[in-house]
């Protein structure tokens, strides 16, 4: 009897053990992203899961919108009962916000992508304009547009706009982003705006107004100066 | 209030609610007013607080679409019979008018403000003199061929967006 029992104790030892061991092996485990989040970390999660890229779960996720917003359907059911990430990434200040303008970039340029398909469709007859979820548009933008103001509202209610203090006294055209002469480059600066981004604007602009628009890119162009040269000893 | 955001937040949802609104026959509103409104409800405020905060970026989007929404709120009341011709002149002006508020952000800069009375002139000379000139037939064809592309375009932004996020 003593005997048994001692097998029995060491057996139970054994599985205790085995259950406290680290596995050499990290277990994969699907759960939502607590550190990199847009609205619940679901993509960001499936991502990290299926260790791909964030943004390009995020893309897809976006356009199955044009499958008939069953994607949003099944974005909220995922949210629902996937569990949040318990040891999530502590992210410095600089990668929080280095993260959210990635994630701002991930998720305009699948809007853009999805507008762009979607008026393709439209366009060649093999979507109608009128519905782009199973419910009319005039439902659903409306709802869309609450929800989306009362999230904004919840998440910044005790948050204040800081002042900025990196804008550069005065304006000169850039040196080092330019294509032509550097007046958009020194303008994204000056802004702190994407050069590329107002490079577009400055091109469709001109294309609209018959040139006439280039008359400001000419003027910064004989009345600026390019930035002072940095010297490095 | 000190945060764009929330300002944001009660635009969306102002325009939200007054659609659903509309949606259940409670209000006639046209959406252009709708829209208009509640863009008119975030620039506002956005553009004082970016002016107090030094946020130019802030300044200049809040500034094109106050002026974007002045042009739907005057195109619902209106008849405009040329649609296209007022995108020509408004491009103009609001290009002017983003200049002059950088102008007014940073009073250092006459560069700014030359500009935006250069551009702000040429705006009203498009309405007035330009007109009879046949410029807006030939912008209308631009306008038109932008337009076919414009799923094409979107796309290309889109992509171009994607590859340079972490930029």
């Amino acid at each position: 009897m003593p005997e048994e029992e001692e097998k029995n104790s060491n057996e139970q030892n054994f599985f205790d053990q085995l259950a406290n061991e680290p596995s050499p092996i990290p277990l994969k485990k699907l759960q939502r992203s607590k550190s990199n989040v847009v609205i619940a970390g679901v993509c960001s999660g499936i991502a990290e899961y299926l260790k791909m890229d964030a943004a390009t779960v995020r893309i897809v996720a976006l356009l199955t919108v044009l499958l008939g917003g069953w994607g949003a359907i099944v974005y909220i059911i995922t949210a629902l009962l996937l569990p949040v990430e318990q040891n999530s990434k502590q992210l410095t200040n600089t990668e929080i916000n280095s993260q959210r303008k990635e994630n701002f970039k991930t998720v305009l340029s699948g809007l853009l992508i999805l507008a762009g398909i979607h008026f393709a469709l439209v366009y060649i007859g093999f979507r109608s304009g009128e519905r782009i979820f199973i419910l009319p548009n005039e439902f659903v933008f409306p709802f869309v547009s609450m929800v989306f103001g009362i999230t904004l509202l919840r998440k910044n209610v005790a948050v204040f706009d800081e002042p900025s203090f990196q804008n550069p006294e005065s304006y000169s055209r850039s040196r080092t982003d330019r294509k032509i002469l550097g007046v958009c480059g020194g303008l994204g600066k000056y802004l702190n705006i994407d050069s590329s981004a107002l490079r577009i604007i400055f091109i469709l602009a001109t294309l609209l107004t018959l040139g006439i628009f280039s008359i400001v890119y000419i003027y910064f162009t004989l009345f600026t100066f390019y930035e002072t040269e940095q010297k490095f000893e | 209030m000190n945060n764009s955001k929330i300002v944001l937040g009660i635009s969306f949802f102002l325009a939200g609610f007054f659609s659903l609104l509309k949606y259940l026959n409670v209000i006639s509103m046209p959406d252009e007013q709708i829209i208009g409104g509640a863009i008119i409800f975030y620039a506002i405020p956005t553009v004082y607080i970016s002016l107090e905060n030094g946020r130019r970026d802030k300044l200049v989007w809040a500034t094109i679409l106050f002026c974007v929404s002045v042009v739907l709120i005057v195109k619902s009341y209106f008849e405009i019979l040329d649609t296209r011709g007022i995108i020509f002149a408004s491009i103009l002006f609001v290009g002017g008018t983003v200049l002059m508020l950088l102008f007014i952000e940073n009073m250092k800069e006459k560069v700014f403000f030359i500009s935006s009375l250069i551009l702000i002139f040429l705006s009203y000379l498009t309405v007035t003199t330009f007109k009879n000139l046949g410029l807006f037939e030939t912008a209308n064809k631009i306008g038109n061929l932008v337009e076919a592309f414009c799923p094409v375009i979107l796309i290309v932004l889109g992509i171009g967006v994607f590859i340079n996020r972490k930029k």
